[in-house]
């Protein structure tokens, strides 16, 4: 397991970097980019299925598996969704651009 | 996790941060939303990969259903619904945090031993916390928006202190829970709690303050999954939750400036008049304030003094009996300032009849021979779903040789940038919208400005008049432009409920109130 000083490094550095690029765009596309960043946040999925797979390999209890299964259904559809939003979004602003 | 992972995980990281920088640009943001897609995948790919569960079956059926389901969503729904769906979706995320709390919590698909049990578990506690807030807050959000609740503010009795309890328990079992071994109904506990908290703050926010609210929950969500990642162990996850966290804020604080609103106010539920009523507290001197426009309420030392000895709850009811009284008056006021211009429109401004008076002026002939026009749209257009016909207008007057460009309140609409996203679903280039920044300047030099469906967003009480609840946010410059046709459903104040003394401005403003779809049809069929 990584030191737990390291993974908050690792926040702390991401916040930072992120505010400023995101600083950067303009409010023409603040919503694509807020249904963008909420598509990211369905990346809890990869915590999800660590837990969930990890759970059902080493044979543990039925709630885990339930909790596990909500878990991924939920950040799949966040993430799917968020991302498939987000595109049709874009490609509205785009196929403006050859006029 | 070897070093291998670590190093996936950075350069994942790296592609992210660079396809949200690519989403700076229209020309690049398909791609950089694209990348950011592609770099998640690569995650989840990585992450079956170095957790060796590629084996475990069920994990891929979740995968489909919630694939599908999510799929559906995004493809079925409108882009006024965009609000709503964004608010949902982040909840799914939250939630998902949430579930991964408490499964790290109670060690259920953990490896037996870790170095850091005590972390492991203040992190789970804390991610369950952040997440079921995020859950149960962006539900209520989006049931507000969707108005499958009621949009006002609602305050129960003894809400502050239930909040305030709520938050204090949490607390309590965090440090419990960390502090002691594992133990379900701790979590369950915790659970119920942050629900109840999550309930209580959104209940208390009004519709119109739904922008920023929902920035607020995208970035609580982001800081959910971060903290599910540190319970983890998992680097790429702390990584995007902490970019989506900051973007979140960084939304956030844009909204609040946009709207003039303090953060706390809103989280607080104190609407426009009442955060109005706490801020001149220090500087008593703010009861100098002209008060002819007696749509505003300013207590006076009196009653300041009244109100330290009543509780919440008869502070609460007071205000709202006066809130009650103020919109009365509001009402009866634009009434009056109806019938007022009915009189005038009867003698000139009739839109509906093609007038054969061409000494006076009409919407119509305005816009005729108008060369640099402005178009101000705002939620009311939306709502009339006149969008399309917006930009039949426009087209119209482009056609006739005008310079035809929008300008877009940063609040326009029910989330940030909203109204973009609704103008440009109706084929209007981009490069016609224009910021508030921007195109501010450019009221006094244009020929006409067309508002369609915006109120407070352009009412020059904001920067004139002192201690109205708007006094102080920035607003559209429409009062210097020469010509205004305003295509409003009534003229009743808008959300912060202030009048607009431009309505009642003597020359040059013309009124055609109505549903936006019928009043712009007509006045496009009388350009000529």
């Amino acid at each position: 397991m990584i030191h737990p000083l390291i993974l908050v490094a690792v926040f702390v550095v991401c916040t930072v970097a992120g505010y400023f690029i995101i600083r950067s765009v303009p409010s023409l596309l603040h919503t694509p980019l807020m249904s963008g960043m909420n598509a990211l946040s369905g990346v809890t999925l990869v915590g999800a299925l660590t837990a969930t797979g990890v759970a059902l390999l080493l044979g543990e209890t039925m709630w885990a598996q339930v909790c596990g299964g909500i878990a991924i259904v939920l950040a799949t559809v966040n993430v799917f969704g968020g991302f498939g939003i987000t595109h049709r979004m874009l490609r509205m602003f785009h196929k403006k651009k050859p006029s | 996790m070897t070093v291998i992972q670590i190093v996936v995980s950075i350069v994942l990281s790296l592609l992210v941060l660079t396809g949200i920088s690519l989403m700076s640009r229209v020309r690049t943001a398909v791609a950089g939303n694209l990348l950011s897609a592609a770099a998640m995948l690569c995650g989840v790919v990585a992450t079956l990969w170095f957790s060796g569960i590629v084996t475990a079956w069920t994990i891929y059926i979740g995968i489909l259903v919630g694939a599908l389901i999510g799929s559906l969503m995004a493809s079925r729904a409108q882009m006024i619904q965009m609000p709503q769906l964004v608010a949902l979706f982040n909840g799914l995320g939250g939630g998902a945090s949430a579930l991964v709390g408490v499964m790290t919590y109670m060690g259920w698909g953990m490896p037996a031993e870790t170095a850091y049990p005590m972390f492991v578990r203040a992190a789970a506690l804390i991610a369950v916390s952040i997440g079921m807030v995020t859950l149960v807050g962006s539900l209520v959000a989006a049931g507000k928006l969707h108005r499958l609740i009621n949009q006002r503010p609602v305050v129960y009795p003894g809400h502050t202190l239930w909040t305030s309890l709520l938050i204090a328990a949490t607390v309590i079992l965090i440090v419990t829970g960390t502090l002691s071994i594992a133990h379900a109904r701790l979590a369950w506990t915790l659970l119920a709690a942050t629900a109840a908290f999550g309930y209580l703050f959104a209940i208390r926010v009004g519709g119109a303050d739904m922008p920023i609210t929902i920035s607020l929950l995208n970035s609580l969500s982001g800081v959910a999954g971060a903290i599910a990642g540190m319970a983890v162990g998992d680097i790429f996850l702390v990584a995007v939750g902490g970019i989506v966290g900051a973007s979140g804020l960084l939304l956030t604080q844009i909204m609040c400036r946009a709207m003039n609103r303090s953060l706390m106010a809103i989280l607080l539920g104190t609407k426009p008049k009442a955060a109005k009523k706490q801020s001149p507290t220090p500087a008593a001197t703010a009861d100098k304030t002209p008060e002819g426009q007696a749509t505003s309420f300013v207590p006076t030392d009196d009653i300041e003094k009244l109100l330290e000895q009543l509780n919440d709850m008869e502070v609460q009811q007071l205000l709202d009996a006066i809130n009650a009284l103020t919109r009365e008056v509001a009402g009866l006021r634009s009434e009056l300032a109806q019938y007022k211009l009915a009189d005038n429109a009867r003698v000139a401004e009739s839109t509906d009849a093609p007038s054969e008076a061409p000494a006076a002026p009409t919407p119509a002939s305005i816009l005729s021979a108008a060369k640099e026009v402005i178009i101000v749209p705002g939620y009311g257009m939306a709502l009339a779903q006149a969008q399309h016909i917006v930009k039949q207008l426009a087209d119209k007057l482009e056609h006739r040789g005008a310079n035809v460009r929008f300008a877009i309140h940063p609040v326009a609409g029910r989330m940030p940038g909203h109204m973009n996203v609704l103008l440009a679903e109706a084929d209007i280039p981009y490069d016609k919208l224009y910021e508030m920044d921007a195109i501010n300047d450019d009221f006094k030099r244009c020929d006409a400005v067309v508002v369609i469906g915006a109120n407070d967003v352009l009412n020059p009480a904001a920067r004139n008049a002192e201690g109205t609840p708007i006094y102080g946010m920035p607003v559209l410059a429409v009062d210097e432009a020469p010509e205004v046709i305003v295509c409003n459903y009534d003229l009743k104040p808008g959300y912060a409920g202030v009048q607009n003394p431009l309505y009642t401005r003597d020359k040059g403003v013309y009124l055609c109130l109505g549903d936006a779809k019928e009043t712009l049809m007509n006045l496009i069929n009388d350009i000529r």
